[in-house]
C-alpha cells in the first residue's frame, strides 16, 4: 500500500511536536537512549539485556517495551528520537528502523518511497521575496 | 582588528559523514550523495582562498553532549580541542577540532554583555552538527580553531528565528571588537527540509528550501518574518534549524555578496549549501 503524501499539517499522526509534556514523559527512555553513547554501556546491554535494564531506572512497561523496541510506543510515551538513535545503534538499526515500525512499513518499503516530495510554498509564494509558484 | 571574511550555511546529516568515510575508504559515494560531494568542491575551493583564521560554528547537538538534565538554549565551547562525540556508531576517522582560547573568551565575554545569557561550556564534545559537513569543506588537520555555538532545536520552547538574527548581531559586534586581528568566517548549519519523526517522515519539500536559498542574501528579514511553525508545517519539523542560518546572515553585512550555493536532496534531508563573501 502506497504511503499518504505528507500534508501541511503538525498535527499527529503525521508529526510529533517535542515538548515540554513529551519530555517529561519520555524522561527514563530517554536517559536510557542516553546511556548508549559510551561503547562500554552498548557492549554491556548487548551482554546482558535484561540485567542492563533492570539496573536502569525505568518502569516495568518501559523495560518491556525497549526491549521489544517498540519504538511506536516509545515515541509516543516521549522518548526523544535523538536517545531512541542511539537504541537502535545497539541494533546496527537507525533511524528507518525506527520510523518504520511507527508507521507500519516495512524498512525496505520506507527507503523506497524516500524522499517523500511534497511542494509548495503555502503564503510565501504571495509575499513580497515572491519565489516558486504554487 | 579583527573581522568577518564571510558566511556559510550548510546542511547537516549523519548519513552525510557516513557517506563521506565510506567513499575516503576506497569505496565510492551512493549515486545519490554524489552531487553532494560534486557541489560542495567549490565552496571547498573559495575556502582556501577566503583562508578563515577562525571560524565560529553555529549549530545543534542532538543530545549527544547535553542532556535534558540541563540542556541549554544557547551554549558555547571554549577549549583548546573538542573531541567528536560518539553517537552509537563509533568515532569517525577525523581528528578533533582545535580551538582558540583568547578568541573565544573574547567573544563569549562580548555576547554575555551584550545580553546574550549564554551557557559557557569549557568542556564541549561535537557531534555530525559539525562532524558531517566539516570533511566536505575542510581537510584535517582542521586549518583553522572552531568556536562551537550550540543551539536548541530538539525541545520547546526553541529560540526563535528573531533571537538569532539578534545572535548574529551581537556576533559581528563581538568580532569587531576583538582587539586582536582576525579573518572570522561564520557558519551556520541546520536543516533544510526534513522530518525524522512521525508519518510524514522523510518529507522533502525543494520548494521551500529553494525559495529559502534565493532570498537569504538580499531578502533575510522576510525569512526571518516566517513563524517557526511555518518553517515546520511546510518543511518537516526539523526545518525549524533553518532558523540556525539566521545566525550566520546577520553576522554579515546587508550587502554581502551571495557567491555560490547549491541543492540536492539525496533520501531525506535537503542539502543546501550557501557561501557570502563580505567585500574585501
Amino acid at each position: 500500500m502506497p504511503l499518504e503524501t505528507p500534508a501541511f499539517d503538525l498535527s499527529a499522526p503525521g508529526s510529533v511536536i517535542y515538548d515540554g509534556r513529551l519530555a517529561a514523559q519520555g524522561v527514563r527512555i530517554t536517559r536510557l537512549g542516553q546511556s548508549f553513547k559510551l561503547a562500554a554501556n552498548r557492549a554491556a546491554y548487548r551482554a546482558d539485556p535484561d540485567g542492563y535494564l533492570a539496573q536502569a531506572d525505568l518502569t516495568g512497561e518501559e523495560r518491556a517495551r525497549i526491549k521489544a523496541r517498540d519504538y511506536r510506543w516509545l515515541i509516543r510515551q516521549g522518548g526523544h528520537i535523538q536517545a531512541l538513535q542511539r537504541i537502535a545503534a545497539v541494533d546496527g538499526c537507525y533511524l528507518f528502523h525506527i520510523a518504520a515500525h511507527d508507521m507500519g512499513v516495512e524498512v525496505s518499503e520506507l527507503i523506497g518511497a524516500c524522499p517523500r516530495r511534497v511542494s509548495g510554498l503555502g503564503g510565501l509564494a504571495a509575499g513580497p521575496a515572491g519565489g516558486v509558484d504554487g | 582588528m579583527a573581522e568577518i571574511v564571510g558566511g556559510i550555511g550548510i546542511s547537516h546529516t549523519p548519513s552525510m559523514g557516513m557517506e563521506f568515510d565510506k567513499a575516503m575508504a576506497g569505496g565510492a559515494f551512493s549515486a545519490n550523495w554524489q552531487p553532494w560531494f560534486d557541489g560542495t568542491r567549490p565552496v571547498k575551493q573559495w575556502l582556501k582562498e577566503v583562508a578563515p583564521d577562525q571560524i565560529v560554528v553555529v549549530y545543534n547537538d542532538h543530545l549527544n553532549q547535553f542532556t535534558f538534565d540541563a540542556y541549554p538554549t544557547f551554549a558555547i565551547g571554549i577549549a583548546a580541542e573538542y573531541p567528536q562525540a560518539d553517537e552509537g556508531f563509533g568515532l569517525r576517522p577525523l581528528p578533533n577540532l582545535t580551538g582558540d582560547l583568547d578568541f573565544g573568551w573574547a567573544i563569549t565575554n562580548a555576547l554575555v554583555h551584550d545580553e546574550f545569557d549564554l551557557t559557557v561550556c569549557q568542556s564541549l564534545e561535537v557531534d555530525h552538527g559539525i562532524y558531517s559537513w566539516l570533511p566536505y569543506l575542510l581537510d584535517a588537520p582542521w586549518p583553522a580553531p572552531v568556536l562551537p555555538i550550540a543551539v536548541n532545536m530538539l525541545r520547546t520552547p526553541l529560540p526563535t528565528s528573531r533571537r538569532l538574527w539578534k545572535l548574529g548581531a551581537a556576533l559581528r559586534r563581538a568580532v569587531e571588537a576583538y582587539p586582536g586581528t582576525a579573518r572570522v568566517l561564520v557558519v551556520a548549519t541546520g536543516g533544510m527540509s526534513h522530518q525524522i519523526v512521525g508519518r510524514r517522515f522523510g518529507m522533502a519539500n525543494e520548494d521551500l528550501d529553494r525559495f529559502f536559498l534565493a532570498n537569504l542574501g538580499s531578502r533575510a528579514e522576510e525569512l526571518v518574518a516566517i513563524p517557526q511553525e511555518e518553517l515546520m508545517r511546510l518543511g518537516g519539523t526539523e526545518a525549524a534549524e533553518l532558523s540556525i542560518w539566521f545566525a550566520m546572515r546577520n553576522a554579515l553585512s546587508a550587502e554581502t555578496r551571495e557567491v555560490y550555493s547549491y541543492y540536492t536532496f539525496p533520501k531525506i534531508t535537503g542539502c543546501g549549501v550557501i557561501a557570502f563573501e563580505e567585500a574585501r
